[in-house]
């Protein structure tokens, strides 16, 4: 990848518009850290440059390399090497680990080359190493009884599966120990030396430490308010977003009080 | 491992002594099975049909199983036909006893398929369990109806029913109703049904390392169907029918 460029990009969830403007350029192998409060688009940006069909992109353009991907299928998005790591990912029952990542891999191959057994079994063998996670997690089904930070390593290795040109991580510290912050951020400098670019959403500076952003982004109201030097990581991370109104003169809005979510139901159902 | 029998005819009598150990296999090719099952005290039986060669007829499956005290009764019933069916398993559990059936059908033609599962608790201390898994795609039909049913004074029974179909139809019809019908309080029970297209933030996971919607969605049905195809023991028809959920269309 050369670059990405979201260019005045609208996004809107069920009728409610979450980005309301948002111009960000990412340029080959740089390191861009999405930093603002709870609540502001963060994760509705990286949803949207995947492809989520549920974020409806009401206005603007998202550019990889000049193309308009705007309008891609995910799964083109993804061949073109756009990666996701996501911040909850889902437990997808019956579908077996080595299952998945094998027609996840064979998925940017040829259709006649597909991954030779040995092959596979040796990217298996070093992307569990890696991530430090047991390898018979690869008979178990995908997230399927994972703790948080089983899925977030589970995350980093298909990252590595797939080497990516660029990759988006969606808080993938948050449910990490101190040690697992460092496994992972290891497998992502090593990830970024393949020339990887990154952008990466996280509300704790000790990752961004460990991974040292090139530039940092402050998303607020649903568009970047400020875009800068990682300088800007340090300042978040001890004055807090305050500081934005006062020299910025853009009010910070609270997030929408949240709605009761049903967990559960226990009923039968019968379709027509 | 039990030995592996194979069942020659569809109807009859089948008695397991106090002690014995039987592992039963049938494959359905004809209109129907009609077998009334009985099983002495600390008996095991592992039935495993497949009814993937049924005729052009309706296909109709009746089994009636009578688990005397801390006998076991598994059944493994799979349906891949693309005909007409219903089945009843009705098992009257002793105490004890175990009873435990596991469902696997596709349906996607017109054929309406019923799968009609029933475990009866008269007596205290026994315990079941029922999971059907099902696809429906095109016009397809298919009915889990499963009931447990506790009887007063069958205390410290433990029951659960469970449906699962992933619709993916055009104007199919799918029912799933795990019944329970309790009259005693000391006791566990519990139901689950899950009824529905493939979820959506699973789709786009999978979309999202570079599956197309058709491999997502293929990956996860065969997913749904594969767990109930890997406890049949017969490993060359195991491997048929894997082969088959593997490559057909959804």
């Amino acid at each position: 990848m050369k670059e990405l460029i979201i260019k005045d990009l609208f996004v809107s969830v069920e009728g409610k518009m979450i980005l309301k403007g948002v111009n960000l350029k990412i340029e080959n192998n740089e390191m861009v850290a999405l930093l603002g409060p709870n609540g502001h688009g963060k994760s509705t940006l990286l949803n949207a440059i995947m492809g989520h069909p549920r974020y409806k992109i009401e206005q603007g353009q998202i550019l990889l390399d000049g193309e308009d991907i705007t309008s891609l299928d995910v799964d083109v998005r993804a061949k073109r090497g756009l990666f996701m790591a996501f911040q909850n990912p889902p437990e997808v029952s019956g579908v077996e680990t080595m299952d998945f990542y094998k027609e996840m891999i064979n998925s940017h191959r040829e259709q006649d080359n597909p991954v030779g057994l040995f092959q596979f079994y040796n990217m298996l063998k070093k992307g569990y190493k890696e991530v430090d996670l047991p390898e018979d997690m690869n008979t178990r089904h995908l997230n399927e009884g994972f703790s948080g930070g089983e899925k977030k390593r589970n995350e980093i290795m298909q990252m590595r599966l797939l080497n990516p040109s660029l990759c988006m991580l969606d808080e993938i510290d948050s449910g990490l120990d101190v040690d697992s912050i460092k496994t992972i951020s290891n497998v992502i400098n090593s990830q970024k030396e393949n020339g990887t670019s990154f952008l990466v959403i996280s509300h704790y500076a000790r990752l961004f430490e460990l991974i040292k952003p090139t530039r940092a982004a402050i998303m607020i109201n649903g568009k970047i308010a400020v875009d800068g030097d990682a300088s800007l990581i340090q300042r978040v991370d001890t004055e807090g977003y305050d500081w934005i109104r006062k020299e910025y003169g853009i009010e910070v809005k609270k997030e929408d009080d949240k709605k009761p979510v049903v967990l559960e139901t226990c009923a039968v159902k019968k379709v027509k | 491992m039990s030995k592996l029998n194979y069942l020659k005819v569809n109807e009859g009598i089948i008695n397991l002594e106090d002690n014995e150990n039987k592992t039963l296999f049938l494959i359905n090719e004809k209109d129907s099975i009609d077998l009334n099952i009985s099983l002495k005290d600390y008996s095991s039986l592992n039935l495993q049909i497949v009814n993937k060669y049924a005729s052009n007829n309706e296909v109709k499956i009746k089994i009636t199983a009578d688990l005397m005290e801390n006998s076991t009764f598994k059944l493994v019933l799979i349906d891949f036909s693309s005909k007409k069916m219903k089945a009843e398993v009705f098992a009257e559990i002793h105490s004890f006893a175990y009873f435990e059936a596991n469902v696997a059908s596709t349906s996607s033609n017109t054929e309406e398929k019923i799968f009609d599962i029933r475990a009866n608790h008269a007596y205290k201390n026994g315990s079941s369990l029922v999971k059907m898994y099902g696809v429906i795609t095109d016009k397809g039909s298919l009915s889990f109806l499963g009931d447990s049913n506790i009887e007063k004074g069958a205390i410290k029974v433990s029951t659960r029913q469970e449906g699962h179909i992933a619709d993916l139809s055009k104007g199919g019809k799918a029912n799933v109703s795990p019944m329970l019908r309790i009259a005693e309080n000391d006791i566990k029970a519990s139901h689950g049904a899950t009824l529905g297209k493939i979820p959506d933030e699973s789709l786009f996971y999978l979309m999202s390392r570079g599956l197309t919607k058709e491999e997502a969605t293929s990956l996860m049905t065969i997913g749904f169907l594969k767990p109930i195809v890997n406890l049949i023991e017969d490993e060359k028809v195991r491997d048929e029918l894997l082969d088959y959920v593997n490559n057909r269309s959804y």
